[in-house]
């Protein structure tokens, strides 16, 4: 089950980067940084360092970007299906992570480790849309956004923290 | 019950990438932003299971060959993503599916049972567990760890089969299955003689006395019991895993011990080595456990500590008791102790338990002179007991001691000739 999900994870990310490349039409700028993604991909995925993991997510995120910025896209309305791999990824690696190398795969526990993994699929693509499409909100003042936006990150980040704490 | 990593990671991510949308200006790193956050929340919403485990043995005693299935349930009152059980045992448990951890998915409010089939590998106490089950719930945003105390397994030992029907040496004053060598009140017929004032009318032998023209009378044989002492060498264990010199001795002792407790015969233990054990000669079914659980715990413990038969305690070997020692001679304590035994006066039988070969072949000519001196060495010493009047046999089986207690017998019926 281990090298299942560590299998997984590593096509989801290569699947994030190929797409990637494909939005910048592979200008000379992607090479590097993909290589780089990669390396930070491989080394999570073979540690499962808690800190790697981590970065190899934000890495693929940032390389997503790069790929806009190189590609020229206005608006990627593909982006929440991106940032659900990019969830998925983080889920993936995390089961490889928690799960010890196995004597037997349970085939229930197989069974349900599919089922999250794609729901985790769909509520990441779910939630992407309506952020996108909350985005997309022609709003009265920018800078308004900005604070609202800024707000909600600090909001997305310290809620689930405190509710994690207080269920402990 | 703890946060994982997990839930750092997923908002860690879902932070920076929504500060890096906001701070970029690109609305599509708020949608990776929210898709974490989303996922985090949904998880979040699950309930945190409380998660049990308990393990249960299939058997307990068991004999030895036997295997045992070992089963492990993890109860939750929420659903439990994985839970990952890790077993520890005692070594000598061997698992023949293998060993390692099995990962499974526990449905909320449902158990799930992971079983493990055990094969111990020789008699003896051994221990199944702690089990650790490493759990993760709330879509592996919390976490936790609960144990199982171990189990307990104990492995009888394989009674090796054994028969003696000859008559025993001693016998005591107490009805038995044994036929003693004087006559008495019994059932086995030891003889006709002429009546004497004083026999009961009812041993007159009509055929007899009508032929003869006089009163004759049957003699008879009580039939009595015996008292036997198992005394286990325990100072060394040699020989290859499953088979060494104890392993044959522990069984062998289990099947003697049946065959005389089935005789009605009162049968003790004392293991002789670094500890001295001792189980007190009786009768009966309950000391055939008393006995094996004795056996159980029987091990050898190094010691240079010099030990004769002073230290055994006296009760432990009754006056007129047969002692069986089960020995593979290798200790020289042990070798004094049936010496000394055999010079007080107990009727002594050693069984020579020693594994077969003794001697792994030699490869160069030293090692083949040492063995060759080892080896002279042994059969001197064996000589050396017989002529203090100790039989020495290997262990075979039934049949084992037929002869060997026959010349015991012997031995003692004769008159002994001594100056006061």
């Amino acid at each position: 089950m281990r090298e299942l999900a560590r299998v997984g994870a590593g096509l989801v990310a290569l699947l994030v980067v190929l797409r990637d490349l494909a939005v910048a039409g592979y200008a000379p700028a992607m090479v590097p940084a993909s290589v780089i993604v990669g390396l930070l991909v491989v080394a999570a995925l073979a540690f499962f360092r808690d800190g790697l993991v981590t970065g190899s997510g934000v890495a693929l995120a940032g390389h997503y970007l790069l790929s806009l910025t190189n590609g020229d896209v206005v608006l990627d309305l593909a982006a929440p299906a991106v940032g659900a791999l990019v969830v998925v990824y983080l889920d993936l690696a995390d089961l490889a992570a928690a799960v010890p190398k196995d004597r037997r795969v349970d085939r229930a526990f197989l069974l349900a480790s599919a089922r999250r993994t794609l729901a985790v699929l769909g509520i990441g693509a779910l939630a992407g849309t309506a952020a996108l499409a909350l985005a997309l909100v022609p709003w009265p003042a920018l800078e308004v956004v900005r604070a609202a936006g800024a707000l909600g990150v600090a909001a997305v980040v310290a809620v689930p923290l405190i509710l994690l704490r207080r269920s402990q | 019950m703890t946060v994982t990593p997990h839930a750092g990671r997923l908002l860690t991510f879902a932070g920076v990438t929504m500060l890096g949308g906001v701070l970029a200006g690109r609305v599509e790193l708020a949608a990776f932003g929210a898709a974490a956050a989303a996922v985090t929340a949904v998880k979040l919403a699950r309930r945190a299971p409380a998660v049990g485990v308990s393990v249960v043995l299939s058997a307990d005693p068991v004999v030895e060959g036997e295997a045992v299935q070992a089963t492990v349930t993890i109860t939750a009152d929420g659903e439990v993503d994985a839970a990952s059980v890790r077993f520890e045992h005692s070594p000598g448990l061997a698992m023949p599916d293998g060993a390692g951890v099995a990962t499974v998915h526990v449905p909320a409010g449902e158990s799930r049972d992971v079983t493990v089939r055990l094969r111990p590998a020789r008699w003896g106490v051994y221990a199944f567990g702690p089990v650790t089950v490493t759990w993760y719930g709330r879509g592996r945003l919390v976490g936790g760890l609960v144990r199982a105390e171990a189990e307990t397994l104990r492995v009888l030992p394989r009674a090796e089969e054994f028969a003696a029907p000859g008559a025993h040496p001693f016998t005591r004053a107490l009805a038995g299955s044994h036929v003693a060598r004087v006559s008495g009140e019994g059932i086995e017929p030891n003889g006709v003689r002429e009546y004497r004032p004083g026999d009961p009318l009812r041993r007159v032998n009509w055929r007899v006395t009508a032929r003869r023209g006089a009163l004759h009378v049957t003699e008879q044989r009580p039939e009595r019991n015996a008292e036997v002492v198992l005394f286990l060498d325990t100072f060394v264990d040699r020989g290859p895993a499953g088979a060494t010199s104890l392993d044959v001795a522990v069984r062998a002792a289990a099947g003697i011990a049946d065959h005389y407790l089935a005789s009605m015969d009162r049968v003790g233990v004392v293991g002789f080595g670094g500890v001295l054990r001792w189980v007190l000669a009786a009768p009966g079914r309950v000391q055939r456990h008393r006995i094996v659980e004795h056996l159980l715990g029987m091990g050898t413990v190094l010691s240079y500590a010099a030990k004769d038969v002073s230290v055994i305690p006296a009760r432990t070997l009754p006056p007129r008791a047969l002692v069986i020692a089960l020995s593979p001679l290798l200790d020289s304590r042990a070798t004094g102790a049936l010496a000394d035994l055999a010079k007080r006066g107990y009727g002594l039988v050693v069984v020579d338990t020693s594994p077969r070969p003794l001697l792994p072949p030699a490869r160069t000519w030293s090692r083949d002179l040492a063995q060759r001196v080892f080896l002279v060495e042994r059969e001197l010493l064996v000589a050396r007991l017989g002529e203090v009047g100790v039989p020495v046999v290997p262990w075979e089986g039934p049949g084992t001691l037929d002869r060997v207690l026959a010349e015991v017998s012997r031995l003692h019926a004769r008159p002994k000739v001594g100056l006061r």
